[in-house]
């Protein structure tokens, strides 16, 4: 706010609300004793806060459609398996997809039950193993970056 | 000519697709399509495990609300029948939550579920815990001594005035967990609950855990699973009573085609450029 950046006001604002929400938040456990059943900050919540968060969950949608155009493309054989097999899934969620063909439903069932489980097992496996070796070290103290700052000695 | 259509079309400004959307959402409010859901199996585990004899009157369950509002049109449709299920079959329900919207998701399911709640009575038939923090340490430690993560319930009653609560303390009186969630909460208490002791554990979670939850139900650590809303709206016409899941698949249906025709046209634009430029 102080170097009146572009959008700063938006800053502002952010700094008004937090305040609005923590004060309104304080005043009603100070009056009631009570974390809930406060007026105030549950007016706020319920009609300000929770259509935001389901707006803003909502318009990842609209991204994601936008996106799909641009750049979901099959450049290479990976990203045209992918895109295949990602069509099929789409297309075995919505109901429609078993209407026009009931294969939608199958081979994306396969692909969501069977086809990716080798992949996240191994992904899982790999991600323990690496959690195992990474314990190991810094137990040996060669993994000091996390706690000590990289670099220092 | 051609090349110019898909020079123009690839180009078209992004507005134009979120406007597309918008109204291809717009059209199952004005008409609804209403077609039939194929169950899955995953999702009929988790129904039969949520029924007799996989359950009897008296067990106690935990329903974990590892989602906030954001997610309630993924997750709730799935809780809500599963609540229902639980309370017409006589089981014990504890609810909590480690989402900080989750007095207001208990607030919800209170809506949603009102006939069954009305027919149950508070800390007899079901018990609110409320908010829980402290990740998957807190719910190893929930495992072994509840009190020590809830001395009380979110009301400030003490778990020991709370007759349900009486008996209640550790994994060995829970008799199945169900944890629906938009991040890590089911795979907790998968680690510290389902593969520790044996707790019989199912997932209601976001379309995106699929893939990292079916590996867990395809090796028996999970019961069932069910999946974003189609999972709920499998739950829904297997209870028999249609509600929001139901409603939004017609607005799945017309985004996902959507979403397929976009990916179709763009690469279809893609090689039939890449093939003059060639």
């Amino acid at each position: 706010m102080q170097r009146r950046g572009s959008n700063w006001a938006y800053s502002g604002w952010l700094i008004i609300l937090f305040f609005v929400m923590l004060l309104s938040g304080v005043a009603g456990y100070a009056a009631t004793g009570l974390q809930s059943s406060n007026f105030t900050y549950d007016w706020l919540f319920r009609n300000i806060y929770t259509p935001l968060g389901s707006t803003l969950y909502a318009i990842t949608g609209f991204y994601i459609f936008s996106a799909a155009y641009r750049a979901f493309r099959a450049r290479n054989i990976d990203a045209a398996l992918m895109l295949i097999a990602g069509c099929f899934v789409i297309m075995k969620n919505a109901p429609v997809g078993e209407a026009i063909w009931t294969g939608f439903a199958d081979v994306g069932s396969w692909f969501q039950l069977t086809g990716q489980v080798p992949g996240m097992r191994t992904f899982s496996l790999v991600g323990a193993l690496g959690m195992l070796a990474y314990g190991f070290r810094a137990l040996l103290g060669k993994e000091r970056g996390f706690y000590a700052g990289v670099g220092e000695e | 000519m051609s090349e110019s259509i898909w020079s123009k079309l690839g180009a078209i400004d992004r507005r134009v697709f979120y406007w597309i959307l918008f109204v291809g959402l717009m059209v199952p409010f004005l008409s609804p399509i209403g077609l039939p859901v194929r169950i899955s199996p995953n999702t009929k585990d988790l129904w039969d495990g949520i029924n007799p004899p996989h359950v009897e009157q008296g067990n106690i369950a935990i329903i974990n609300f590892g989602y906030g509002v954001s997610a309630w049109s993924e997750c709730h449709p799935g809780v809500t029948v599963c609540a229902k299920a639980l309370f017409r079959n006589g089981v014990k329900v504890i609810f909590m939550g480690p989402h900080y919207d989750v007095d207001l998701t208990m607030a919800r399911l209170q809506d949603t579920v009102s006939e069954d709640f009305a027919g149950k009575e508070y800390g007899v038939d079901w018990v609110y815990l409320g908010y829980i923090t402290g990740g998957e340490t807190a719910i190893s430690q929930l495992a072994n001594d509840m009190r020590s993560i809830f001395p009380t319930d979110a009301y400030g009653t003490p778990l020991d005035d709370i007759p349900m609560m009486r008996d209640v303390n550790t994994y060995a009186e829970i008799d199945l967990v169900l944890s629906s969630d938009t991040g890590d909460w089911g795979d907790y208490f998968l680690r510290q609950w389902q593969s520790t002791y044996g707790t019989r554990l199912a997932e209601v979670g976001i379309a995106m855990l699929a893939s990292s939850m079916v590996p867990y139900y395809l090796a028996g650590n999970l019961f069932g699973l069910s999946v974003g809303s189609r999972g709920g709206a499998e739950l829904e016409a297997l209870i028999g009573e249609p509600g929001d899941a139901t409603v939004s698949m017609d607005s799945i249906i017309l985004s996902h085609i959507l979403l397929v025709l976009a990916i179709v046209l763009a690469n279809i634009g893609y090689f039939a450029t890449r093939g003059r430029e060639g």
